[in-house]
């Protein structure tokens, strides 16, 4: 029979955590606890440089928030963030979701970057009946499945296509034709998404297109699909690409010679990477969802600060998302008086943001329909000699679109 | 497919597969001569891209000059790798020998997050854009340079591996490492070379795919997996194989993303790849030779 040693390690180790509790003070003895939020991004793997980006936004957010104290219902409590690196990958995003909802108890999630990482997240968090606020990702399925906890600053991709079917018409009125349209999309949730709106909208508002190209995200190589676009008759291209691929697929349609009149997606588009490539980017549009020099009170001062947090920086659309999706969460557990997350979820249902600090975003109201979406609406811009310009709607262009040649 | 789409992804195919080739050299000739399997070939490649980088926007040097930089650079880790890596791990079994260069692909990655940021980098020069047409097709500026020095050191190995002592010895240690060893061969030194040789070739690779991609610390997994796939279908330790090899998936996966969609277009080097080892497992050039 083996004696049962306490040997000298064993002694030291009990006496530490008899002790503990007597040297480490205990937290969350006071009245006000934290409103405990999981952040999701990518800050490794392939979609590093936006997660990263997306996280200051979330850091400024509830920097901010805390700055001017905090939630006043709950006695000043305080925004916490528990970041989590999602490295870019959909199986990690779903680990943490759960990792951040049973092991940390958060009150709710924010995240995911891209619509492959943000789906799996989404649901993990409906299922276990917490909070998810979407910033990002366009998938429409997310906000169409009745998901009662999902819910969602970013707008879908099926209302893009209305939109740059507007701004075509907006052009047509003003003497610059594109009568047909051609499409490069990547192949993952979000290109499938938007290529799926784009064809169903676009031929309907009398753009006919011509040609439809997927590509695979990480392809070193776009000639040939360069010289399917140029040889289709296009003279409108619609694309749905990461920035990195987006140079790539820029430079292959200069070296080629054609200039067509260029829509890029989002935030992918609108993006110092982009602007890297140089003539190739110039006079593209974009479509995005929010741009620095929209003329609203809030959106200024968010730029302002984002500058004063970053030097040098400037924020891009989805981390306006970022910023918004952190704020509605703060200010529906303000608004509940509670950080509990059936309250929380309830409170976001009812939320009717028009001014204050969240107020970022082009829309005029920030609120959340019963499948957790917001009416988000977009601006284009332009990208004018290595800057992106907001030019339509023309009520907060900052100045009219530039030709596309010359 | 019209006939100009189908010419252009055929010339296209081509060209990438000689960039490939290029890539996938350097790890055909660690595995020949030593019989190590090192995952952290993409990352080396990366290295060198961001050596590409620095040296055109710190120096201002063409990223053609620039190759006379990074490759001395990557020939110097690939000295140091061995004597501080890789030889220890040769005297632990196979299996830890490839969880080390596994760990050395990730810590790399890292690393150069840490070091660099993720932010995709560019090489825009006037060059980036330019195009050379033969016809209704068209190779750009970047991939027909990257194109040309691969086609050229592909050349200069063959003559190095026939007509030098080196290139002897090299084969001989490749072919059977104990009969080389009887016959007073220095395997250290041999290995030391195509280690500091295999990750050179990378200094070449590295600058010229820069300026026709971009650069982040993630970029090295896009090739390491398909330089695998065109050594293997080569055969491993094949050079003839590694430009068949690289040949072949080029075109096959140009040709295929033409065809069908983008996802199925993927899968193809790697149905390549499982048809190939069912058919002829050897490899389609196998280079022969005993342990």
């Amino acid at each position: 029979m083996t004696k049962f040693r306490i040997d000298r390690r064993q002694t030291l180790l009990m006496g530490a955590a008899i002790a503990m509790p007597a040297i480490v003070p205990s937290r969350g003895r006071a009245a006000t606890e934290a409103l405990k939020i999981g952040v999701l991004v990518p800050t490794t793997g392939v979609h590093a440089s936006d997660g990263i980006r997306m996280l200051k936004a979330h850091q400024l957010a509830a920097k901010m928030i805390n700055e001017s104290g905090g939630l006043k219902s709950l006695g000043g409590a305080k925004v916490e963030l528990l970041v989590t690196d999602i490295q870019s990958k959909p199986e990690v995003s779903r680990a943490e979701a759960e990792r951040l909802i049973s092991r940390e108890r958060v009150s709710a999630l924010t995240g995911a970057w891209a619509s492959a990482t943000t789906i799996p997240a989404a649901q993990i968090a409906d299922r276990n009946r917490t909070p998810f606020m979407i910033t990002s990702a366009v998938n429409d399925a997310l906000t169409e499945q009745g998901m009662k906890y999902v819910f969602r600053t970013a707008v879908k991709a099926k209302w893009f296509g209305g939109y740059i079917a507007d701004f075509l018409d907006y052009q047509k009125s003003k003497g610059i034709s594109v009568g047909k349209i051609a499409l490069a999309t990547e192949d993952g949730p979000a290109g499938q998404a938007v290529r799926s709106n784009y064809t169903s909208v676009m031929p309907g508002r009398g753009y006919p297109i011509l040609t439809d190209e997927t590509f695979r995200t990480g392809t070193p190589d776009f000639s040939t699909i360069a010289t399917k676009l140029r040889t289709s008759g296009a003279d409108g291209l619609l694309t749905c690409a990461y920035a990195e691929d987006s140079t790539v697929l820029l430079r292959a349609l200069a070296a080629q010679g054609f200039r067509p009149l260029y829509v890029g997606f989002g935030g992918a588009h609108v993006n110092q990477t982009v602007l890297a490539a140089g003539k190739p980017s110039d006079r593209t549009f974009g479509v995005v969802e929010w741009s620095p020099d929209l003329n609203k009170p809030a959106s200024q001062a968010f730029v302002k600060a984002f500058a004063e947090a970053h030097p040098g920086e400037t924020p891009l659309s989805n981390q306006a998302q970022a910023f918004v999706a952190t704020y509605a969460l703060a200010l529906a557990a303000d608004a509940a008086k509670s950080t509990d997350r059936n309250a929380i979820r309830e409170a976001l249902t009812t939320l009717k943001i028009t001014d204050g600090p969240a107020a970022v975003l082009p829309a005029p109201v920030l609120s959340f329909d019963e499948q957790g979406q917001s009416p988000a609406t977009c601006v284009i811009v332009q990208a004018i000699e290595g800057k992106f310009v907001t030019v339509w709607p023309e009520a907060v262009a900052a100045r009219p679109p530039a030709p596309v040649q010359g | 497919m019209s006939t100009t789409i189908f010419l252009q992804a055929l010339l296209s195919g081509l060209t990438n597969g000689a960039i490939y080739a290029l890539v996938a050299v350097g790890l055909t000739l660690v595995f020949g001569v030593m019989r190590i399997v090192n995952f952290a070939h993409g990352e080396f490649l990366m290295l060198a891209m961001y050596g590409g980088y620095l040296a055109f926007t710190f120096l201002g040097l063409d990223p053609i000059l620039a190759v006379f930089l990074v490759a001395p650079v990557l020939m110097l880790m690939g000295y140091l790798l061995f004597d501080g890596l890789i030889r220890p791990a040769l005297k632990v079994p196979e299996i830890n020998q490839m969880a080390v260069t596994l760990g050395l692909s990730l810590l790399l990655q890292y690393l150069a997050l840490v070091a660099f940021k993720a932010d995709n980098l560019l090489v825009t020069q006037e060059r980036s854009t330019a195009s050379i047409w033969l016809g209704p097709v068209l190779i750009q500026m970047p991939q027909a340079i990257a194109a040309l020095a691969s086609i050229i050191l592909l050349g200069l190995f063959y003559l190095v591996l026939r007509k030098t002592d080196l290139g002897l010895i090299m084969r001989v240690v490749s072919q059977s490492r104990d009969g080389a060893a009887l016959s007073g061969i220095d395997i250290s030194g041999t290995y030391r070379w195509a280690m500091a040789i295999g990750l050179g070739t990378l200094g070449i690779a590295g600058p010229l795919m820069v300026s026709a991609l971009y650069v982040n610390p993630h970029v090295g997994q896009l090739f390491t997996l398909k330089a695998f796939v065109i050594v293997i279908v080569g055969g491993m330790g094949s050079f003839g194989g590694v430009l068949i090899g690289a040949l072949l998936v080029g075109i096959a996966e140009s040709i295929a993303a033409s065809w069908l969609t983008a996802s199925v277009a993927a899968a193809v080097p790697f149905a390549l790849l499982i048809l190939v080892m069912l058919l002829r497992p050897e490899g389609l050039v196998p280079a022969g030779g005993s342990r």
